[in-house]
C-alpha cells in the first residue's frame, strides 16, 4: 500500500508543500537566518525523503513539476518591479546600468574561466554561466544552453548564501559600502538569497538590491543564450 | 492549483481571516492578473519559435509586458496583484527543480569542493567591480550636476 502511495503525484505535490511550509516555520524560527533559506531547508527534506523511499526522480518530478510549473508567470511577472524600480531610479539608471552590466560580467566570467579550467565539462561550465540570476531565471537559461536545470538551481542557491554572507564584509573592507553599493552588489551577485539580507540591512538597501536582482537576470537572459 | 497556493501563501503569512470579502475580491483580480500573465508567457512562446530567439520564452514575455507597461506608463492592478502574490511563493515552486539534484550525485561527488570554490571566489570581484563603478559614477555624476544626493 506505501508503495502505491509513494507513486502518486499528488503524496510528492503534498510532501513538497509540508517540506516548504515546514522550512518556512525553521527560516522563522532562526530569525531568518540568512544561511538557511527555506528552499535550501526545502530542499533537504524532500531529498532526503525521496532517498529514503528509493524514490526515482522521475517519479516525483509529476507531482513536483504542477508547482515549477509557476516559475513561466513569476518571470513574466518580473516586469513590474522593473518598471517599478526603473521608475524610481531614473537619475542614476545609467550609471546603475554600467555597474550591474559589468559587475555581473565579471562574476559570470571569473565563474566560467574558473570552471573551464579546472572542470571542464562543457554542461558544467555552461550550467554556471547562469549563477548569478534569480533561480527560476537560471532555470530556464540553463534548459536554454544546454546546461543542467537542477545544478543550476543548486549553484544559484549556494551562490546567494555564500554571497549573502560575504558581500556586506568585503565592500566595508574595501570602504566599498554604502546603501547603494552594497544593495545593489548583494542584488547582482547574490540575487534574491541577498536581497532577503538586504531587506535585514535596511530599506534602501533592499530596494537597490531588488532593482539589481530584476535587472541582471533580464540582463544575463538575454545576453547568455546568444554567447553559450 | 490556485487554491492551494494561496492556503499555502496564507497559512505561512498567518494573514487575518475576518477579511474573507476583501480576500475574496483580491483572489478575482490575482486570477485575471494570473490569466494576463499566462497570456504573455504563451505569446513569449509564440515570439521565440517564430522568431528562432535563443532567449527563454518566459524572459521574452517579461518584455512583451514590460513594453505594455511602458506603453500604458502605468501597471496594471490585476496583474500588479498577481505578480505580488506569486514572487513570495518563489522558494516553494523552486524546489521541486532543486531536488533534481539528486539525479547529478556524480557530478557533487567529484567536483563538489571545486565548484563551492568557483562558486566563492567569482563573488569577490563580482562585487567589487560593481561597487567601485557605482562608486566612480556617482562621483561624476554629482561633479555634472547635483543629483543622487540622498547619501
Amino acid at each position: 500500500m506505501l508503495t502505491d502511495i509513494l507513486q502518486q503525484p499528488t503524496t510528492w505535490l503534498t510532501v513538497t508543500l509540508g517540506a516548504y511550509l515546514l522550512g518556512q516555520k525553521l527560516y522563522q524560527s532562526l530569525n531568518h537566518a540568512s544561511w538557511l533559506p527555506p528552499v535550501l531547508s526545502g530542499f533537504l527534506i524532500v531529498t532526503s525523503l525521496l532517498w529514503l523511499t528509493d524514490t526515482p526522480y522521475t517519479v516525483y518530478k509529476q507531482g513536483g513539476q504542477l508547482l515549477s510549473f509557476f516559475l513561466g508567470p513569476v518571470v513574466v511577472g518580473l516586469a513590474v518591479p522593473l518598471f517599478y524600480h526603473f521608475h524610481k531610479m531614473k537619475k542614476q539608471f545609467i550609471t546603475i546600468l554600467f555597474a550591474i552590466t559589468f559587475g555581473s560580467l565579471t562574476t559570470v566570467g571569473t565563474a566560467i574561466a574558473l570552471a573551464h579550467y579546472w572542470i571542464s565539462i562543457d554542461a558544467i561550465t555552461s550550467t554556471i554561466a547562469s549563477k548569478s540570476v534569480t533561480t527560476p531565471v537560471a532555470v530556464a537559461i540553463a534548459e536554454q544552453t544546454g546546461g543542467i536545470s537542477a545544478l543550476a538551481a543548486a549553484f544559484v542557491i549556494v551562490t546567494g548564501i555564500i554571497g549573502a554572507a560575504i558581500i556586506p564584509p568585503l565592500l566595508k573592507l574595501f570602504r566599498l559600502g554604502s546603501p547603494q553599493t552594497t544593495g545593489i552588489s548583494l542584488g547582482v551577485c547574490a540575487h534574491a538569497v541577498g536581497t532577503s539580507r538586504a531587506i535585514e540591512l535596511g530599506q534602501e538597501y533592499a530596494a537597490y538590491s531588488a532593482m539589481a536582482m530584476t535587472l541582471t537576470a533580464s540582463l544575463h537572459a538575454i545576453l547568455l543564450p546568444w554567447l553559450l | 492549483m490556485v487554491d492551494t497556493l494561496d492556503l499555502g501563501s496564507s497559512a505561512v503569512r498567518c494573514e487575518s481571516s475576518s477579511l474573507s470579502f476583501r480576500t475574496k475580491i483580491k483572489n478575482e483580480n490575482m486570477l485575471v492578473g494570473l490569466f494576463a500573465l499566462l497570456v504573455f508567457l504563451i505569446l513569449g512562446e509564440a515570439v521565440q519559435s517564430w522568431a528562432a530567439i535563443p532567449v527563454p520564452s518566459s524572459i521574452i514575455g517579461m518584455v512583451l509586458l514590460l513594453i505594455v507597461i511602458i506603453l500604458r506608463n502605468k501597471i496594471p492592478k490585476n496583474i500588479e496583484s498577481a505578480a505580488n502574490k506569486l514572487a513570495p511563493l518563489l522558494p516553494l515552486f523552486i524546489i521541486p527543480i532543486s531536488a533534481g539534484l539528486i539525479t547529478q550525485v556524480d557530478i557533487i561527488q567529484q567536483h563538489g569542493l571545486k565548484l563551492l570554490a568557483i562558486l566563492t571566489i567569482s563573488l569577490i570581484p563580482g562585487a567589487l567591480v560593481t561597487a567601485l563603478i557605482l562608486r566612480l559614477g556617482n562621483r561624476t555624476g554629482n561633479r555634472l550636476e547635483k543629483k543622487s544626493g540622498s547619501k
